[in-house]
């Protein structure tokens, strides 16, 4: 279920992404988005399976360590595009 | 089908047509199972060789008397009165951690201590002789490939409780050394030509046309051997145990309905070298545990052997990276609270008795290690549960780290790091649990603690 929801979401935004008009990635962008949702969606991989695993601390660490740096590289993408969406 | 539906006619017929789609791969599962390769089907970057990752000078291995490991000849080697103080330090700090509620030693902890080292039947050198053979029956014996016949004693074996299997052939110079030349009890093992095994006082006859061992592991709870050394941490082996000695009795069984001997462990640990069977059977790699770590369940298994007459495929010993690891790798040594295991390369020099020479290893001071087990009350295993091989492998992460290690020993180390991060959280207290006794009670977990998916979900 969980994901599911993540591939609905995933879906849903990069359908906006490429459709809208209001913000255009540039190449180097949606590198660094897709390269941060793979590392996002990895760390949540990680945080999930080690909850089955009984090792809660070992999945917050995992989230924090992979998933961490794919958030920030994914709303680093965002901010670069929306700072350009607003000079423009 | 009808022309026109109903609704609830139309639900019927699809029901028709998912019980067909379901059930067409079993009109093939003949077909599929002659296909089938024999031994594990392994992740690509786990490699089979000839010959182990650890060195082996099969010239200069000798057929060793089990009586010699510290497990029986503990006395022999630190003295009677050493033996004799330990003895009563182990009922001293026992009675006393009772007494005091100590986190995995309370009454609760040691009565299911108790609970999970009763039951299993009788281990039985030629095991207990009452099922039906072919001869009984008036039929010829199973005859198959020996292929095919590693392929049913796998099956058998899995369903029977059992999680990695394979098989050695033996050899008069080789493979044969590693059967004991006398059980624990003291009692010989020869190996002559005979029809059938025998069993006296004195000794243990395997017929020399026994050829083929087959060799298997057992699963460990991670989740108790976690909390060790404490009595609840202690019941991960004795469980084991109880649970092998099922195994080995069906399976001796089942190799007697087909018209073959199942020759088995006399007594825990009799018949032959564990560890060294289990590499020679490519379960898994020598470690600086000095023990058997497999890719799938690290060291969490418990390893057996039975020799048997029914041919059957040998599997050959693997390259997982798990020996290259252990050389960069110290978690184990570092966490041993006596430091017994080694801490330097790995040697062909051995470190006393209890160790048979003739092959490379990370020899250990097994007396130390003893001993600890009677400082704390019982058995220990931290070396086992924090092997960053222990792992239940359900994080993608285990098998990105199980391939890369496999590959290169670069990242090795800050595997190591990572770890320690993640599962040590006593990296510095190895003598605390790395998780309490007390909360293995309020946990949800499955049959006997174990994951027995992990080996389909691993070798698929």
């Amino acid at each position: 279920m969980l994901w599911l929801i993540l591939g609905l979401v995933l879906g849903a935004g990069v359908y906006w992404l490429v459709t809208t008009e209001k913000v255009k990635l540039t190449w180097y962008e949606w590198v660094l988005a897709v390269v941060g949702v793979i590392l996002l969606l990895y760390g949540i991989e990680n945080y999930s399976a080690s909850q089955l695993e009984l090792e809660p601390r070992a999945g917050g660490f995992l989230l924090l360590i992979i998933g961490l740096p794919g958030l920030i590289l994914a709303a680093l993408a965002g901010v670069l595009a929306f700072l350009r969406a607003k000079k423009a | 089908m009808p022309e026109s539906l109903t609704r609830r006619e139309f639900m019927k017929e699809l029901g028709k047509l998912g019980a067909v789609a379901s059930l067409a791969p079993m009109v093939n599962l003949e077909e599929q199972a002659s296909d089938k390769a024999v031994g594990l089907q392994r992740p690509s970057f786990i490699k089979t060789q000839d010959e182990p990752t650890s060195g082996v000078d099969w010239a200069n291995v000798n057929r060793y008397a089990e009586f010699n490991t510290v497990r029986r000849g503990f006395t022999k080697y630190v003295g009677e009165d050493e033996a004799n103080r330990l003895s009563e330090l182990r009922a001293a700090n026992l009675d006393k951690w009772l007494k005091e509620g100590k986190d995995g030693y309370t009454l609760l902890d040691r009565a299911m201590q108790s609970g999970a080292g009763s039951g299993g039947v009788p281990r039985s050198f030629i095991g207990p002789q009452k099922a039906k053979t072919p001869e009984d029956l008036g039929v010829p014996k199973w005859e198959g490939s020996p292929e095919e016949a590693a392929m049913v004693v796998t099956a058998a074996l899995r369903h029977l409780g059992a999680a990695t299997v394979g098989f050695v052939e033996l050899d008069t110079n080789t493979t044969e050394k590693l059967i004991y030349s006398h059980d624990p009890d003291g009692v010989e093992l020869r190996i002559e030509d005979a029809e059938q095994p025998e069993e006296t006082e004195e000794y243990r006859l395997i017929p020399k046309k026994a050829r083929w061992a087959v060799v298997y592991t057992v699963q460990m709870s991670e989740e108790t051997m976690t909390r060790c050394p404490t009595p609840i941490g202690s019941m991960t082996t004795s469980l084991t145990y109880r649970r092998s000695q099922n195994i080995q009795e069906r399976l001796q069984e089942f190799l007697r309905g087909l018209g073959y001997m199942g020759i088995g462990e006399a007594s825990t640990n009799a018949l032959g070298i564990a560890p060294a069977f289990g590499v020679m059977a490519g379960l898994g790699e020598l470690s600086r545990l000095n023990r058997l770590v497999t890719p799938e369940y690290g060291p969490m298994v418990r390893v057996f052997k039975l020799l048997t007459d029914l041919p059957l495929a040998p599997t050959k010993p693997i390259n997982a990276g798990i020996w290259d690891f252990c050389h960069d790798c110290l978690k184990c040594a570092e966490m041993c609270p006596p430091k017994n295991l080694s801490f330097g390369d790995a040697t062909w020099e051995v470190r006393g008795g209890w160790n048979n020479p003739g092959h490379e290893a990370f020899f250990e001071n097994s007396t130390a290690c003893r001993s600890y087990w009677n400082q704390i009350g019982t058995n220990c295993g931290i070396c086992f549960t924090v092997c960053p091989f222990s792992s239940k492998n359900l994080a993608s992460f285990h098998r990105f780290r199980n391939s890369v290690a496999a590959k290169t020993r670069m990242f090795n180390k800050a595997f190591v790091s990572l770890d320690d991060l993640l599962y040590s959280p006593y990296r510095d207290q190895p003598e605390t649990p790395q998780k309490s006794a007390a909360s293995w009670w309020k946990q949800n977990l499955p049959d006997y603690g174990i994951d027995t998916y992990q080996t389909v979900r691993e070798t698929s």
